[in-house]
């Protein structure tokens, strides 16, 4: 009887899920555009033919699940989309789509929710031929934000909790220009604004995502080595505390300010104006009184 | 006398290794038989033919200097013979003197049992000898042995030991009882009488622990347990035994506290290695592939791509392998072992990968389970391990990390049904005795560890015997 009922469980329970190595296709990027009232879905695959290789295919669709359906069923091999390094959407994905891609994605234990999610105006077939990886284009990011500040990684899981907050996601942008990928500052998902690269800074100091950054001014030019924002609501009074490591670059000309005050004061007010600016955005709770406090300290 | 050597001759078959000598000693007429291949014909001239050639008269009383003389009935004859006794028939008188050839070999250091600090000594096939080896070790007279004979050809000797104070009577009672029940031509070795002494038939893992160790021995009685020795058999048997008995040998109590509870770690570790590495593997890289990072995942797709078998085949073909290997060393002799090595461990492993058999992931992940089970001294261990290895293996296979899940819900079961003559296996764990984990997988201090185990004894206090 024992025996009986542990084959019952093998038989019934089958070899659904069972894939050998090489029958797999490790899905790398996925690319999501809308064509008039279809989705296009372009992907990315590692998988081995005599060597590793990664291959480009496309599939269509009335919706998401029929997409991810005939995608499928386009490849011989099994996809495996829990290895996913971007997720990239073109800039024909409105509100309405992000909504549907949301759903689907959150609820599908296939998928691990912790890629990143990058935007772009090109063609996504267009990127996706260039074999690139999306580990790479991930260290471009990274790269990037070390460097200038202008941009920074956006897990998918950060659209999720934004999209269930009502709030929009400023998602970072890739542009393809002859035939090599350039990281263009964030874009705000489902809208058409798209942040310049100072923006694109000060929405990093809002976010604590800022490394190395070159400050303009006038008459100087600070160089802010490290910077750290902490952000306190306290019943709809929110405090911005930001303290950074500068160090003045070049004089532009002669000024009677120390560069703490010039400092200071360049960024509080980039902040407002930028705040001012995207308050349809959610940035924070509307209705705030904000208070900007810019503390630094002089390294060099 | 002579109907009485005929009557011999008739039941040996006239068996040439039976010698009969007729002495003529003044008016009397003396006959000596015995067994050649038994006795010692030393021992023949020197006491009993030196002392008929001096004329010393052989009667109850006699002067041989032989310290086992006695006078035997005529029935006896045979059974005395075959113990390696030389019977002197003189007038109407049987006597028997012992003359018992040395067919034992010294004492040597365990094969099966390394030791690297600590006694090196082991038992050998004598009765006597290996019952010394303990009384050595423990001067007392409260080490009491009840001796059975047992095998209705053989007649051999089984002494159950056990310290009078610490061990549970009922339970030496029991274990007699059970002996005495045992109904069989003959007893070759101590694991014929393990097998008719095991409760758990249909469990895989060991109850009674087979051990060439005195000091193993000595300690075990010490704490209550019991010791059978059988005569022509190197190992005793101990028991009860519990799981957590094979994760100690006796040398973890000859080191530092600190570092044998390091070993103790790694042995539990290794245990759950060497039966969940392969399925584990196979789990993950057939059902829940998101659980491999992506860099390796590619090397491991590299790996398989001209691997044409199943997984499970692979990981079925190399268990197969090590299998062979492993008893074909264990049966050949010692200088051959390192060309069995090397041909299995280096050409055979290499030869696989390159002829696209088993990818080089799997030689490594089952090297590693195997040399995990290796750890344990007992093969009923490793047979064990080896069983719910494979088991396992298949679950995964089936059902992916459920399925390994599966397995270890399944091997926990197992053990902890074992109740081994009503002890239950897998204390001190279930049930917890928290006293005794001082000891179990960590060691403290001795200090700490001042209580014998309280479920084999009722005399609990170590040290405070009279």
């Amino acid at each position: 009887m024992k025996k009986l009922l542990i084959l019952l469980i093998l038989l019934i329970t089958g070899c659904t899920n069972y894939t050998e190595l090489n029958n797999i296709g490790v899905v790398d990027i996925v690319g999501i555009e809308k064509q008039s009232d279809s989705y296009l879905i372009t992907i990315n695959i590692e998988e081995m033919d005599d060597t590793l290789t990664t291959n480009t295919y496309q599939s269509s669709g009335r919706n998401i699940i029929e997409i991810f359906n005939n995608i499928n069923l386009t490849i011989d091999k099994k996809l495996n989309f829990s290895h996913i390094q971007a997720l990239i959407f073109n800039n024909t994905v409105k509100k309405n789509d992000l909504k549907e891609i949301i759903e689907y994605l959150k609820t599908n234990n296939e998928f691990r929710n912790d890629f990143n999610t990058i935007y772009t105006e090109n063609n996504i077939k267009d990127i996706l031929s260039l074999k690139i990886s999306g580990e790479l284009i991930n260290e471009q990011i990274i790269e990037n934000n070390k460097a200038l500040s202008n941009t920074s990684l956006t897990p998918f899981e950060n659209v999720i909790k934004n999209f269930l907050d009502k709030k929009n996601t400023f998602i970072p942008s890739i542009t393809l220009k002859d035939e090599e990928i350039i990281i263009s500052p964030y874009q705000i998902i489902t809208s058409d604004k798209k942040l310049t690269e100072e923006e694109s800074i000060i929405y990093n100091y809002l976010k604590n995502k800022i490394n190395k950054h070159t400050l303009t001014t006038e008459c100087m030019i600070i160089q802010v080595d490290n910077s750290t924002t902490l952000i306190s609501n306290d019943n709809k009074k929110i405090t911005i505390n930001i303290t950074s490591d500068i160090y003045q670059k070049d004089k532009l000309c002669p000024s009677t300010e120390s560069i703490k005050e010039i400092y200071a004061f360049e960024l509080k007010k980039q902040i407002n104006e930028f705040i001012d600016k995207f308050k349809d955005e959610r940035i924070f709770e509307q209705d705030s009184k904000i208070k900007i406090n810019i503390n630094s300290k002089v390294i060099k | 006398m002579e109907k009485i050597i005929e009557e011999i001759k008739t039941k040996t078959n006239n068996s040439t290794d039976y010698i009969y000598r007729k002495i003529k000693l003044g008016n009397n007429d003396i006959y000596i038989i015995y067994n050649e291949s038994l006795s010692s014909s030393d021992d023949i001239n020197n006491y009993i033919l030196k002392s008929f050639k001096e004329n010393i008269i052989l009667d109850n009383n006699s002067i041989i200097p032989s310290p086992n003389l006695k006078q035997i009935k005529k029935e006896e004859i045979l059974g005395e013979i075959l113990s390696g006794q030389t019977i002197i028939l003189i007038k109407d008188n049987i006597l028997s003197v012992e003359t018992k050839r040395n067919l034992y070999r010294g004492i040597d250091t365990p094969d099966t049992e390394k030791v690297i600090y600590g006694p090196k000594d082991s038992f050998i096939e004598n009765y006597i000898t290996n019952l010394g080896l303990i009384r050595r070790r423990i001067k007392s007279s409260d080490l009491w042995v009840k001796e059975l004979k047992i095998g209705t050809l053989t007649k051999t000797k089984v002494g159950i030991l056990y310290m009078k104070d610490i061990a549970d009577i009922s339970l030496v009672n029991r274990i007699e009882g059970l002996l005495k029940e045992i109904e069989i031509d003959g007893i070759i070795d101590s694991g014929y009488i393990k097998e008719r002494l095991n409760q758990e038939s249909n469990n895989y893992f060991p109850t009674i622990m087979s051990c060439e160790r005195p000091d193993t021995s000595s300690v075990a009685l010490l704490e209550g347990k019991i010791v059978i020795i059988v005569d022509n058999s190197p190992f005793v048997l101990i028991l009860p035994t519990f799981l957590i008995d094979y994760f100690h040998p006796t040398d973890d109590y000859y080191q530092k506290n600190k570092n044998t509870t390091f070993i103790r770690v790694i042995r539990v570790l290794a245990f759950i290695i060497a039966i969940f590495l392969p399925s584990y593997y196979l789990a993950i890289t057939t059902h829940n592939l998101s659980s491999i990072p992506l860099t390796l995942l590619t090397t491991l797709m590299q790996q398989t791509t001209s691997i044409e078998y199943p997984m499970i085949i692979e990981a079925l073909i190399m268990i197969l392998t090590f299998e062979i290997l492993r008893e074909s060393d264990l049966r050949i002799p010692s200088n051959a072992g390192s060309a069995i090595s090397i041909l299995g461990g280096l050409v055979l492993g290499t030869a696989a990968v390159d002829a696209g058999i088993i990818s080089p992931m799997m030689i490594i992940i089952i090297a590693i389970s195997a040399i995990s089970g290796l750890v344990f001294q007992s093969i009923e261990i490793i047979s064990a391990i080896r069983y719910f290895r494979i088991i396992s293996l298949i679950l995964a296979t089936f059902l992916g990390i459920y399925g390994v899940f599966l397995g270890i819900i399944y091997l926990i079961i197992n053990l902890a049904s074992i109740t081994n003559y009503d002890f239950p296996y897998l204390y001190p764990f279930s049930p917890l005795e928290v006293e005794e984990l001082n000891d179990a997988v960590l060691k403290y201090d001795k200090k700490g560890v001042k209580k014998r185990n309280p479920i084999l004894t009722k005399n609990i206090v170590r040290g405070k015997n009279k």
